[in-house]
């Protein structure tokens, strides 16, 4: 399995990577959305959430750290032939990347009017972390969104056939 | 409004490639391939001389521009 891995394409080694930062970025989102939720919250927070935090944080680095890894060793043997392979997926993340800055940009200005009208009373440690859910929440699903079907897998002696 | 046609697929046939095979040959990913053949991802200039390339016929034969 590992000698398979070792074999990976760059190019499909890269997709797999920008595939586990998408959900790495949607658990962090996650993780800012209870931060968020705890810094608003009148009453006491429930201790499950302060447990769900750690999981979400362990799974994060599961997900996402050996494939940086492996990404961040092969750019170093020089045993890929370019530095950033092109392709849809990076295209995708670019995209989303983009769309999720310009969501929180509006957000951004929408809040800035409503707090100096006064509109809403919340504190940073309450908006921080949530234009932070907002910006990771919104860039993941955009990519997962741009990513759904396609992926046929037709061999080339079929289609000789 | 301009759409890219390509007939990378017709070309796979020929050659009896696999997505995989062609994706491996350039250097970029299966779903990459995938994407160009319908159309939904257009390629760099780099990756549609090196697809040309490949084929060993010019670009022209696989990319053409179709008015909408």
């Amino acid at each position: 399995m590992s000698e398979e891995k070792a074999q990976e394409p760059m190019a499909q080694l890269y997709d797999r990577f920008l595939h586990r930062s998408a959900i790495g970025m949607f658990l962090l989102a996650l993780l800012f959305a209870v931060t968020a939720f705890e810094q608003s919250a009148v009453s006491a927070v429930p201790s499950v959430l302060k447990y769900a935090e750690k999981a979400i944080a362990i799974l994060i680095i599961v997900f996402v750290g050996p494939v940086t890894f492996q990404v961040y060793r092969r750019k170093r043997s020089f045993v890929s032939n370019c530095e950033e392979p092109e392709g849809f997926l990076t295209s995708a993340f670019q995209k989303a990347a983009m769309r999720a800055f310009t969501g929180s940009f509006i957000l951004l200005i929408v809040l800035n009017v409503l707090l100096e009208k006064e509109t809403v009373d919340w504190p940073a440690a309450v908006i921080v972390p949530a234009l932070l859910a907002f910006n990771l929440g919104a860039a993941s699903l955009s990519f997962f969104l741009d990513n759904i079907g396609d992926d046929d897998d037709d061999s080339g002696e079929e289609d000789a056939a | 409004m301009s759409r890219l046609d390509n007939r990378i697929r017709v070309y796979r046939a020929e050659h009896r490639m696999s997505q995989g095979d062609l994706a491996i040959a350039i250097g970029v990913s299966r779903k990459t391939i995938s994407t160009i053949e319908v159309g939904k991802f257009v390629p760099s200039t780099v990756i549609a001389l090196k697809i040309a390339r490949l084929f060993e016929v010019p670009v022209e034969d696989i990319f053409s521009l179709a008015e909408e």
